[in-house]
C-alpha cells in the first residue's frame, strides 16, 4: 500500500511537472476549409455607423484562429450615410462596409454600390441559402449588393415569470391582450405595457403601428404604390394601425406617463424592463438586443431574474405579424486592397453557424432560417409564414416608414387625432 | 512503518523545497514582474509626454494660424475666410495635415477647407452638421499651453480617421463687411499620431496605444480594444461587479497606474493609464498582453523543474536503498523472531522439565517434613525446602521476566487480606534472617485498612524480592519491614500503602544506582559471587510497580545500607484495621505448629490424573489428611473411563501426558454427556509456567489452573474453592484430637514425659506411639553404645550418640532427659570429659529408667498376627541385592524399583532388615543413586 502510494506520488510529480511546459492544444475551425494561404499578412477594416461591434470583433477574433496574420478591424464613420461614398472614393476605403436596404435604388447611394460587390457571384462561394429569403435584397439586374448579417423586428418583451405569478397566460390575440392589461391594471400594473415615448425613433406607437400597416399594405399593391408615393390617399390606409395605437393608449394598457420617463430607446428600456414590475415593453429587435449585456448592469434583475421572451403584439384576432427586415447588412468593396482575403472573411462569417454565432454574443436577431437556437426568440419562429412579412420584398420605402413612425407618435403623444394623421399622410418629415 | 519514517520526511523535506523554490521564484517573479510593471508604466508616462509635447506641438502650430488670422483682425485688416484658408493652405507644410475654418453659428457648421473633397474636384466646402465632435466647445480657449482637440472622428473631406486642434479666429464676413467668428480647424489624421509611437516597437513589441475620454470614448483606440467605450469593453470582458466597475472608472479617470483586465480572448493584458497633464479630459492607454512582460518567469520554472527531478531522483534513490535495507532487517528480524521462538520453546521445555521433578522433590519434602520426627532429617528436608524453593524462585523470576519482556504481564486485581499478605511476607523472611542471625523488625501500621483491592500476588512478590535482597546482601545487623499508609484527599475509596525495607547490609555505591534495575545485572558481582540470584529481582519488581502505577525508591549509604521503598494505591474493600501485627504475629510464632491440614472431606471424591505415578504419590500424599477420597488415573483414557462411571467433586488433569494430553482428554470429557461429571470443575495441573499460559488453558475449557510443584496451601486453597461445601468440614471444626484420649495411661503419668509435646512434634497419636516404641526399641542399645564409647573413652561418638538421644528425647517429650543429653552433648563438643565423667552414668540412668518406664508398649507379637512371610535366605538376599546393583549401574530404575518390591515378599533376617529398609526407602523416595553404596555398605 505504502509502496503503491509512494510510486503513485512519484509519477504525479513527474506528471505535474511534465505538464508546466505543455502548449495548450490549438483550436481548429471545423466546418470552414480556409482557401487562402493561412500565414497571409493584411489588413481588413469594416466601416459601419456603429458605436461599437463586440459580435462583429468575436468573428475576427474567430476568424484569426484560422489566419492569424490578418488584422481585422472595425471603424466606426461619422456621419455614415454622407461620408460612405467619399469614403470609398479615397485611397484607404474600407474593404467591407455597413449598407442597409433603404440605400438599394436611392441614387444617392449609387456611387455607394457602385464599389460594392455582387455577393451572389457562385465564385465567392457565399452560403446564401442560410439566410431566410425575404431578407435577401436582389437589386434590379438581379445581383446581391448586400447580404444581412442581423435582422430586426417589432414586439414586446414579455416579463414570463410575471404573468405565471399573477396566474395569466400570454396573450395571442387582440382582445386577449386588451383583457389581460386589464386584468393586469386590476391588480396594481399601472401600465400593463410600456415603451419609449420620448422621441419618435424606436418610440413604441412606431412600434405598434408599423406592422399592421405594412400588413394592410402588403395585401392591397394599389394601396402600396400609393403610400409609396406618398400619395395622401394612402393616408386611409394608416387608420387602423393608428387607431390599435389610440386605443391601446386610451384603455389603459398603456400609461403614457410612465412611458414619458423612459429616457432612452434603448439602453433605459431594457433597464426600466428589468425593474420585473412590467408585464409587456413594446421595443424593436435591436433593443431587445442589448437586453443579455444589460442582465448584469441591473442591480434589480441581479437581484431578482425572470424568464423573458420577445414575441409579436398580437394586433388582430389572429395574432401578431413578423415584420422581417434586415437590419446591417455588408457589402464588399471590390475596389479594396484585399479583396480575396475580403471574400474568404464573408465566406467565412455568412455561414448559419457563424452568423448565429454572432447573434448569440450579443443576442441579436440572426438572418438564418432557424430562430429557434435562442429562447428569447423562439415566439417569433412560431410566426406562420402567412404573418410573416419582408417590408424590403414587399417594396416598402423608406420614405413610407417614415410617415407612418411620425403620425403614429404624434396620435400616441395626442397632438394630433387619427384623422388628422390620415390627411397629412405625405407631409410627416 | 520504518519505509514511512524514511519516505515522509523526504517527501515533506522535497515539499518544503519545492514550497521554498516556488515561493522564492514567485516573489522574484512578482519583483521582476513588479519592476517591468514599473518600467512600462514609466514607459506610459514617456508616451504620454510625447504626445502631449506633440498635441501641444500640433496645438500650437493651430494657434499660429488662428494668431496670424486674428492678428489681421486686429490691425484692422481682417482677413475673410477664403483669405484665412488660403493663408493656411500655404503655411501648412504636410500634405496629409489639412485645415477647416467653420461657423458654429451656421446650422450646417459648414464652412471651408484648405482640401478639396476627395472624389470631388474643386469642392472645397465642409460640413460638420452630423460629426458630433464639438461638445467640449466652451472649453476652447486661446490661452497658450492649452490644447483644444476633439476625439478622433471622420474627416468629411476625405473620411479618414483625424483629429483636429482649434482655435477661435475673427474673420471678415464679405456680406455684411463684419467680423465674424469662426472655428479654425486643424486636421491630423490619427495615422500620423501613430507614426509617433513607432520607437516603441522596439521594446513592446505588442504594444496598443489608446486615448479615451473621460467617459471612456476612444479618442484613439488600439485594434485589441474592443467596443467604442473602454469602458464598456472593460465590462463586457471582465466579471465584474457593478462596484468594482465604478471603482476601475475612477482610478483610471483620477491618476496613473496600471491593472490587469482581460481581453476579448480572455487572456490577461496590462493596461497601465496616465492623464495628459495638459489635457486632463484625456486619458492615455497603453495595452499589452501579459505574457510579453512575464516571459522572464519561465527560468523559474526550469528552475523548479531541475530541483524537483533532483528531488525525485533522491527519493527514489532512498527509496531503493530503503527497500535492499528494509529486506535485509525483514530477514534480519525473522531470524531474531525464530531465535525468540526457539527461546519462548526452550522457556516453555525448562519450566516443564524442571518443575516436573521439582514436583516430586517439594511434594515429597512436604511429606518427609510431616512425618518425619527425626531432628536431622527434618534439619535437611527443611534446607531441601529451602533450597527448592530457592531453585523455583529464579525458575520464576526468570519466566517472569520472560512475561515482561513479551508484554504479557498482566495485572490481575483481587480482594485481599492485607494480613494474610504480611503473614506470608513476615514468616518467609522471618525464617530466612533467623537462618543467618540477622534481627528482623516490624514495623506495620495498626491502621491500615483489612481488606484491600489490588494485585495480591504481585504486591507480594515486589515485597519478597525486596526482602530477600535485603536478606541476601546483610550479613549482620538487621532487616526492617514497614508498612504504613496515607489517605488519598480527592479518592475515599483508596488508600496510598507505603512500603519500605531497611537493611544495615553492604548498600550500593552511588554509581551504581542506575544499574540497579537493569536486567541480570548484579552489583559488585565479585564481591557478591556466592550470593545466589538471577539479577532480575529487581528488575521485575520495579517492572510489576511501574505496571501498578508505582515505581521503587532506592536510598542507600555504601557500607551502611539500604533503604527499598515505594507509595503504592490500593482501593479499600474493608476499612477494619489490621491491628497491632507486631503482637499478633510474636503470639502466632510462639503457637506456631506443624503443618496442619484446613479442612477434612472424607465424602469428598477427587481424581487425578498424572502420567509419572511420583506425581500421584505426591498429590494423595499431601491431601492424606483431609482424607479426600482420591483416585488416580496415569493416562487420559483411563481417566476417562472413570469420569464416565464414577461422580467426582474436582479433577485435577496434567497437561503433558503421551499419547491424548490433558487438552484433549478434556475435550473428549467434556463431550461426553450424561456422565456423572458434567459439572465437575476440571482443574489443570501442569509445569508450564510462562506467558498466556493460563489463558491457554481456560480458554480450552479448565475451571482453573495450578502450575507444579504443587503448592500444599493452594492446593488446599483450591479444593476449597471447588468442592462442594456440604463436604468440606473446616479445620476447626475438626475435633480436636484429645492429646491423651489414643494414649495408654501409663504414657500419661510417666513424669518424664510430656505427651503434649510428643504428639505436637508426631502430628498424631498413633505416630506418637510408632516413635515411642521405636524409641524404646533402640533404648538399650543406644545406651550400651553409648557406655562402650565413653568407657573406650571415644568421646566424639559419645558426643554424636548423646546429641541422638537429646532429639529422640525431645521429639517424644522426654523433654527433661532431652535439655540433659542436651548439656552432655554441649560438654563433648567443648571436651569436658570431667563433666562427662560425673554427669554420663545419671544419663544413662534415666534414659534406662525411661525406658524401663515405657516397656509396656513392648507387647508380644500376637502368634496369629505372627509374620507368615517366609524368611529370605543368604543366597536369595545376595542375589537381590546384585540385580538390584545391576539395575543401578544400567539406570533401569523401573527395574531397581520392581526387584526392591520383591523384598516385601520375604522376612528379612534383623542383622539385613535395616539395609533392606533403607533400600526401600531410596526406591520410594527415588534414591537411586544412593542405593548401591547401601547394598557395599558404603553409606
Amino acid at each position: 500500500m505504502k509502496k503503491r502510494f509512494s510510486i503513485i506520488l512519484c509519477i504525479s510529480l513527474v506528471v505535474s511537472l511534465v505538464a508546466c511546459g505543455a502548449k495548450e492544444p490549438v483550436k481548429t475551425e471545423g466546418g470552414f476549409a480556409p482557401a487562402l494561404d493561412t500565414n497571409t499578412e493584411c489588413s481588413i477594416t469594416v466601416a459601419g455607423n456603429y458605436d461599437n461591434f463586440e459580435a462583429l470583433e468575436a468573428e475576427f477574433d474567430r476568424f484569426n484562429e484560422i489566419y492569424p496574420n490578418v488584422q481585422l478591424s472595425y471603424v466606426k464613420l461619422d456621419d455614415y450615410s454622407n461620408i460612405l461614398g467619399t469614403v470609398l472614393e479615397g485611397a484607404d476605403g474600407p474593404d467591407i462596409f455597413f449598407s442597409y436596404a433603404s440605400m438599394s435604388g436611392n441614387e444617392k447611394y449609387d456611387a455607394v454600390f457602385a464599389h460594392a460587390e455582387d455577393l451572389s457571384d457562385a465564385a465567392l462561394g457565399l452560403d446564401l441559402d442560410c439566410l431566410r429569403p425575404g431578407l435577401i435584397n436582389h437589386d434590379g439586374e438581379g445581383r446581391v449588393m448586400m447580404v444581412p448579417v442581423f435582422s430586426r423586428s417589432y414586439g414586446m418583451l414579455v416579463n414570463n415569470d410575471l404573468f405565471e405569478k399573477e396566474g395569466l397566460s400570454v396573450p395571442a390575440t387582440w382582445t386577449e391582450l386588451l383583457n389581460v392589461c386589464e386584468e393586469f391594471r386590476k391588480r396594481g400594473y399601472t401600465s400593463p405595457m410600456m415603451g419609449y415615448s420620448q422621441g419618435s425613433s424606436s418610440c413604441f406607437m412606431y412600434t405598434v403601428a408599423y406592422p399592421l400597416f405594412v400588413a394592410g399594405l402588403a395585401k392591397d399593391p394599389e394601396a402600396l404604390a400609393l403610400a409609396n408615393d406618398l400619395d395622401a390617399a394612402a393616408g386611409e390606409y394608416m387608420r387602423p394601425a393608428l387607431e390599435a395605437v389610440e386605443q391601446l393608449i386610451q384603455s389603459g394598457c398603456i400609461d403614457l406617463s410612465a412611458c414619458d420617463q423612459i429616457e432612452d430607446n434603448y439602453t433605459q428600456v431594457i433597464l426600466r424592463f428589468f425593474e420585473g414590475d412590467v408585464p409587456m415593453m413594446i421595443c424593436a429587435g435591436d433593443t431587445v438586443s442589448g437586453t443579455k449585456k444589460r442582465e448584469s448592469q441591473s442591480e434589480a434583475f441581479t437581484a431578482a431574474p425572470f424568464k423573458y421572451t420577445f414575441a409579436p403584439i398580437p394586433l388582430t384576432e389572429e395574432g401578431g405579424y413578423f415584420i422581417d427586415s434586415p437590419s446591417v447588412e455588408f457589402s464588399v468593396n471590390k475596389d479594396g486592397d484585399h479583396v480575396d482575403m475580403t471574400n474568404e472573411f464573408m465566406r467565412f462569417l455568412i455561414t448559419d453557424s457563424e452568423l448565429k454565432e454572432m447573434a448569440s454574443v450579443k443576442r441579436l436577431v440572426t438572418p438564418t432560417r432557424d430562430l429557434s437556437f435562442d429562447a428569447v426568440y423562439a415566439p417569433f419562429g412560431q410566426v406562420p409564414a402567412d404573418r410573416t412579412i419582408s417590408p424590403e420584398v414587399l417594396g416598402i420605402t423608406d420614405p413610407l416608414t417614415v410617415q407612418i413612425r411620425i403620425a403614429a407618435y404624434q396620435v400616441g403623444k395626442g397632438e394630433i387625432t387619427v384623422d388628422d394623421a390620415v390627411t397629412m399622410y405625405g407631409t410627416f418629415e | 512503518m520504518k519505509k514511512a519514517l524514511v519516505i515522509i520526511p523526504n517527501l515533506l523535506i522535497m515539499g518544503l523545497i519545492l514550497a521554498f523554490i516556488v515561493g522564492y521564484a514567485n516573489s522574484k517573479a512578482k519583483e521582476s514582474d513588479r519592476s517591468v510593471i514599473d518600467a512600462y508604466e514609466k514607459m506610459t508616462l514617456t508616451v504620454d509626454q510625447i504626445i502631449a509635447n506633440y498635441l501641444e506641438d500640433e496645438q500650437h502650430l493651430c494657434d499660429i494660424w488662428s494668431n496670424y488670422v486674428n492678428r489681421s483682425a486686429e490691425a484692422g485688416t481682417p482677413m475673410t475666410a477664403e483669405e484665412a484658408i488660403s493663408y493656411i493652405r500655404k503655411a501648412k507644410i504636410s500634405p496629409e495635415i489639412s485645415g477647416h475654418l467653420i461657423f458654429m453659428d451656421d446650422p450646417e457648421r459648414s464652412g471651408i477647407s484648405t482640401t478639396e473633397k476627395t472624389g470631388q474636384s474643386g469642392d472645397y466646402r465642409v460640413s460638420y452638421k452630423n460629426v458630433s465632435i464639438f461638445e467640449n466647445l466652451d472649453s476652447v480657449s486661446d490661452v497658450d499651453g492649452v490644447v483644444n482637440i476633439t476625439r478622433a472622428y471622420t474627416n468629411p473631406m476625405n473620411g479618414i480617421q483625424s483629429i483636429a486642434f482649434m482655435n477661435y479666429v475673427q474673420v471678415l464676413d464679405p456680406e455684411t463687411g463684419n467680423l465674424r467668428t469662426g472655428l479654425l480647424m486643424r486636421v491630423v489624421p490619427i495615422s500620423i499620431l501613430e507614426q509617433k509611437l513607432v520607437f516603441l516597437k522596439g521594446e513592446y513589441e505588442n504594444v496598443e496605444i489608446s486615448i479615451i475620454d473621460q467617459d471612456g470614448d476612444y479618442v484613439i483606440r488600439g485594434k485589441s480594444l474592443k467596443n467604442s467605450n473602454f469602458f464598456e469593453y472593460y465590462r463586457s470582458y471582465n466579471d465584474v461587479s457593478i462596484e468594482e466597475y465604478e471603482r476601475v472608472k475612477r482610478e483610471i479617470i483620477g491618476g496613473a497606474g496600471s491593472m490587469t483586465i482581460q481581453n476579448s480572448k480572455g487572456e490577461d493584458c496590462l493596461i497601465s493609464y496616465t492623464p495628459f497633464e495638459t489635457l486632463r479630459v484625456w486619458c492615455l492607454l497603453a495595452y499589452i498582453p501579459k505574457d510579453d512582460l512575464v516571459e522572464s518567469r519561465v527560468v523559474d520554472w526550469l528552475l523548479l523543474g531541475v530541483v524537483s527531478l533532483g528531488l525525485l531522483g533522491l527519493l527514489i534513490f532512498n527509496f531503493v536503498t530503503l527497500m535492499i535495507y528494509n529486506r535485509k532487517l525483514a530477514e534480519a528480524a525473522e531470524e531474531a523472531r525464530q531465535a525468540n521462538e526457539a527461546k519462548s520453546y526452550f522457556l516453555s521445555t525448562m519450566s516443564h522439565d524442571i518443575r516436573t521433578p521439582m514436583n516430586a522433590i517439594l511434594g515429597l519434602n512436604e511429606m518427609v517434613l510431616r512425618d518425619s520426627q527425626d531432628e536431622a532429617i527434618l534439619g535437611y528436608s527443611e534446607n531441601i525446602r529451602t533450597a527448592g524453593n530457592t531453585l523455583l524462585g529464579l525458575i520464576n523470576d526468570i519466566l517472569d521476566f520472560s512475561k515482561i519482556e513479551a508484554g504479557k504481564m498482566e495485572i490481575v486485581t483481587v480482594d485481599y487480606s492485607f494480613v494474610s499478605v504480611l503473614n506470608d511476607l513476615v514468616n518467609m523472611v522471618q525464617k530466612k534472617t533467623e537462618d543467618k542471625g540477622l534481627v528482623f523488625h516490624l514495623d506495620i501500621d495498626s491502621g491500615i485498612p483489612s481488606i484491600l483491592h489490588g494485585d495480591e500476588i504481585r504486591i507480594k512478590q515486589v515485597i519478597t524480592n525486596i526482602l530477600t535482597n535485603a536478606v541476601k546482601y546483610t550479613k549482620e545487623g538487621s532487616v526492617t519491614f514497614s508498612a504504613g499508609y496515607e489517605k488519598i484527599l480527592d479518592k475515599t475509596d483508596a488508600v496510598l500503602l507505603k512500603i519500605s525495607v531497611a537493611d544495615t547490609g553492604i548498600g550500593i555505591k552511588s554509581e551504581d544506582m542506575n544499574r540497579l534495575f537493569q536486567a541480570f545485572e548484579r552489583i559488585e558481582e565479585k564481591r557478591n559471587r556466592n550470593i545466589e540470584g538471577t539479577g532480575l529481582g529487581m528488575t521485575i519488581a520495579q517492572s510489576f510497580l511501574v505496571k501498578m502505577g508505582s515505581h521503587l525508591q532506592v536510598k542507600s549509604v555504601y557500607g551502611e545500607g539500604s533503604v527499598f521503598s515505594f507509595d503504592l494505591e490500593q482501593k479499600v474493600v474493608k476499612w477494619d484495621p489490621v491491628g497491632d501485627y507486631e503482637e499478633a504475629f510474636r503470639l502466632s510464632l510462639k503457637e506456631r505448629q506443624c503443618y496442619r491440614e484446613k479442612f477434612t472431606a472424607p465424602l469428598a471424591n477427587v481424581l487425578v490424573v498424572d502420567d509419572t505415578p511420583v506425581n500421584l504419590t505426591v498429590f494423595s500424599s499431601l491431601l492424606s489428611r483431609t482424607k479426600i477420597q482420591i483416585d488416580t488415573a496415569e493416562s487420559g483414557d483411563e481417566a476417562i473411563a472413570l469420569y464416565k462411571n464414577t461422580h467426582y467433586d474436582a479433577v485435577f488433569l496434567d497437561h503433558m501426558m503421551p499419547d491424548k494430553d490433558g487438552i484433549e482428554t478434556l475435550a473428549e470429557m467434556r463431550g461426553l454427556k450424561g456422565t456423572p461429571n458434567d459439572a465437575t470443575p476440571v482443574i489443570c495441573l501442569t509445569a508450564n509456567a510462562i506467558s498466556g499460559m493460563r489463558e491457554m488453558y481456560i480458554n480450552a475449557g479448565f475451571d482453573d489452573y495450578m502450575t507444579k510443584p504443587i503448592d500444599p496451601d493452594r492446593l488446599e486453597g483450591i479444593l476449597l474453592q471447588y468442592l462442594p461445601e456440604e463436604k468440606v468440614v473446616p479445620a476447626a471444626e475438626v475435633p480436636e484430637e484429645e492429646p491423651d484420649s489414643a494414649l495408654p495411661e501409663s504414657i500419661l503419668h510417666l513424669e518424664a514425659i510430656d505427651a503434649g509435646t510428643g504428639l505436637r512434634h508426631c502430628g498424631s497419636a498413633e505416630a506418637y506411639m510408632e516413635t515411642l516404641k521405636k524409641y524404646l526399641d533402640t533404648a538399650t542399645k543406644n545406651a550400651d553404645d553409648i557406655e562402650g564409647f565413653w568407657a573406650a573413652k571415644d568421646v566424639k561418638n559419645t558426643t554424636i550418640k548423646v546429641h541422638a538421644l537429646k532429639s529422640t528425647s525431645r521429639i517424644i517429650g522426654a523433654l527433661a532427659l532431652g535439655d540433659f543429653a542436651a548439656r552432655l552433648e554441649k560438654a563433648g563438643d567443648e571436651g569436658d570429659t570431667d563433666t562427662l565423667e560425673r554427669e554420663l552414668p545419671k544419663l544413662i540412668a534415666q534414659y534406662r529408667k525411661l525406658a524401663e518406664d515405657l516397656a509396656p508398649l513392648q507387647v508380644p507379637a500376637d502368634p496369629e498376627g505372627e509374620d507368615a512371610r517366609p524368611v529370605i535366605s543368604d543366597e536369595r538376599l545376595k542375589e537381590t541385592y546384585g540385580e538390584i546393583s545391576e539395575a543401578c549401574a544400567g539406570f533401569d530404575f523401573d527395574r531397581v524399583e520392581q526387584i526392591a518390591k520383591t523384598l516385601e515378599k520375604y522376612r528379612i533376617p534383623e542383622e539385613e532388615a535395616e539395609r533392606v529398609e533403607a533400600i526401600l526407602k531410596a526406591v520410594d523416595n527415588f534414591d537411586y543413586e544412593m542405593i548401591p553404596g547401601l547394598i557395599t555398605g558404603e553409606e
